[in-house]
């Protein structure tokens, strides 16, 4: 049986937080023209596939509650649509439930100083 | 090492990255760990005494004083506990999810398990990439007022932390999400095997004192 529709948003949106935090240590690092290497922000809990792109890419992404990016093939047809095609991904939109439950935990994190 | 082997002082200080005179200094001092005496009076350290010293570096390491450090080891009650062997093949990393759920089963603060379980199959992913493979994994998760604390254990080689990570394809990138989570992480690594720690901040998630879950440990 596979996980619920708020349990499969909220992977997405944890993973959302996790890239959050790599964007901004790629920044600090390299600065605001840097690509970094995301995690796919599939609902698969699982999924270890990586997405190379540019911060300001991500950024245009990020702030549309819905939108979430996934590696090609890996959307979930049942709770988000492809909006669209980019070179090495995908961005797609989550609908219904699934879109409430992304809109609900998109407040980004407080911007923090580089951990680790 | 087999479990009834001891060690002389040297060796269990390179194993676990400190002086001889640390050793002796820490037993003076604290009496935490008081070795055994060889046939001429020398200090003789079992496995269970050289884990209790690694645990006492590794959290030097991750910031705590010394008396801290020997007062956690000398039995201050974590909040929760469980220690897991796991096979050192492509079963390991479902295994590490399944013990921070036992664990974390019922936190309210779901993202913060997710983040536990995401760490912990990334340290044991490494573990099962570099340990020997006929030896199992350990992974221990503490739970403590404010912080989880992961720890995974693999023998087999030294390694190095610029070895851990060398990037190569799809290998190497799993410590920047580790970077990225932990509060603060250590590696130790001697000809024992190769311990890293790692502190996720329960803070960072929202959490309060009380709010720990129930572990399940029948769950791995």
């Amino acid at each position: 049986m596979s996980p619920s529709v708020s349990r499969r948003a909220e992977n997405e949106s944890c993973f959302r937080v996790l890239n959050e935090r790599l964007e901004a240590r790629a920044l600090s690092r390299d600065g605001p023209e840097t690509v970094f290497l995301a995690v796919c922000e599939c609902a698969r809990e699982e999924c270890r596939e990586r997405i190379q792109l540019p911060v300001a890419d991500y950024e245009l992404v990020r702030s549309r509650p819905r939108a979430f990016i996934v590696v090609g093939g890996h959307r979930d047809p049942e709770i988000e649509r492809v909006v669209l095609h980019a070179d090495g991904y995908e961005v797609v939109e989550k609908v219904g439930e699934a879109g409430l439950v992304a809109e609900r935990e998109s407040a980004r994190e407080p911007v923090q100083g580089p951990r680790g | 090492m087999t479990p009834d082997a001891l060690l002389e002082i040297g060796s269990v200080a390179r194993e676990i990255g400190v002086t001889p005179s640390t050793l002796r200094s820490w037993e003076r001092r604290y009496g935490v760990v008081e070795p055994h005496r060889g046939n001429r009076g020398e200090r003789l350290y079992d496995a269970g005494q050289i884990e209790v010293l690694r645990r006492i570096q590794t959290d030097i390491r991750l910031g705590a004083r010394a008396a801290a450090a020997h007062e956690a080891a000398a039995g201050r009650p974590e909040r929760q506990s469980i220690r897991v062997e796991l096979p050192p093949g492509s079963e390991a990393p479902r295994l590490a999810r399944l013990a921070v759920d036992a664990i974390l089963a019922s936190t309210p603060e779901q993202r913060f398990a997710f983040f536990a379980r995401l760490v912990a199959v990334e340290l044991v992913s490494n573990a099962v990439l570099h340990g020997r493979p006929a030896d199992p994994i350990a992974l221990e998760i503490r739970l403590d007022l404010q912080t989880a604390r992961l720890r995974v254990h693999n023998t087999g080689r030294t390694l190095s932390l610029r070895q851990l990570r060398t990037r190569s394809g799809r290998r190497g990138w799993g410590l920047e999400i580790v970077d990225a989570l932990a509060s603060s992480w250590t590696i130790e690594s001697g000809p024992l095997g190769t311990t890293v720690t790692v502190c996720l901040p329960a803070t960072d998630a929202g959490f309060t004192d009380g709010d720990w879950g129930t572990p399940r440990p029948e769950a791995v």
